[in-house]
């Protein structure tokens, strides 16, 4: 599998403008919290619905990029397309609250 | 002649001014640290439901599918239990253990702690009718993962 370019299809798909990437996670039923990186995060959970892979760690950790770590231990990072950078940034703000994961 | 300002008692006591800034604090900013806690895990199997067809019939109410002979991310249950935990990072397995009754989702965290929980009869059952073709509603479509 080309991972770089599974993932970047996969995240091109989320839409062309922070709210069409809000209005595909919602059609979803995708939900995360604010400020976190991995399993909580809405566009790792998106990407974690789409992959058809049974082991690896998705994360968004390092700026505007998406890392997928393999079980090899071998890294492979895609950056982020702006709508979903633009997106995460307002998520992050609050300004999506109907996208965020009641607490427990 | 000097005026006084009278203070109740009460509002002097410096732990009733801690808990009120305790308090002022927690309005302002739930920051609760988004915890496991080592009953989480049996309670989420449990909940999964008593028999093999409420297992199934959750999943589906959640719009979880899976994959066949899977125990990681593309397993059904796996996908479940990563739904419900509040936590940002941890990673979660199915490991059959010592025979069929021994099934168990087993939590790595990042601080080196696991956890395992042993699969109830009702969601071992179910996925062993779901690794051999049962659900097929449940099943991810190839071309659509």
């Amino acid at each position: 599998m080309n991972y770089a370019a599974e993932l970047t299809r996969i995240l091109t798909g989320l839409g062309d403008t922070s709210d069409a990437v809000a209005a595909t996670l919602k059609a979803t039923s995708i939900k995360g919290v604010r400020n976190t990186v991995r399993f909580l995060n809405p566009i790792v959970r998106y990407c974690q619905a789409h992959l058809r892979l049974d082991n690896y760690a998705l994360d968004v950790i390092e700026p505007n990029t998406l890392r997928i770590v393999l079980p090899s231990d071998a890294k492979v990072r895609v950056p982020l397309p702006p709508p979903v950078s633009r997106f995460l940034h307002a998520f992050h703000r609050g300004d999506f609250p109907d996208l965020e994961l009641p607490r427990p | 002649m000097h005026s006084t300002v009278e203070t109740s008692p009460t509002w002097n006591c410096p732990a009733r001014n801690l808990f009120c800034l305790c308090m002022l604090r927690y309005a302002v900013c739930d920051t609760r640290p988004l915890m496991f806690r080592k009953q989480d895990l049996p309670g989420i199997l449990l909940g999964l439901g008593n028999t093999p067809d409420e297992v199934a019939a959750t999943l589906t109410s959640c719009g979880i599918q899976g994959v066949r002979n899977t125990i990681r991310h593309l397993n059904p249950i796996v996908r479940y239990v990563e739904r419900q935990l509040h936590v940002d990072d941890f990673q979660l397995c199915i490991e059959q253990g010592n025979g069929y009754s021994e099934m168990k989702l087993r939590l790595g965290l990042p601080d080196g702690k696991r956890e395992k929980a042993v699969l109830p009869e009702p969601v071992r059952d179910f996925l062993d009718e779901f690794n051999s073709g049962q659900f097929k509603e449940l099943e991810l479509p190839p071309d659509n993962p």
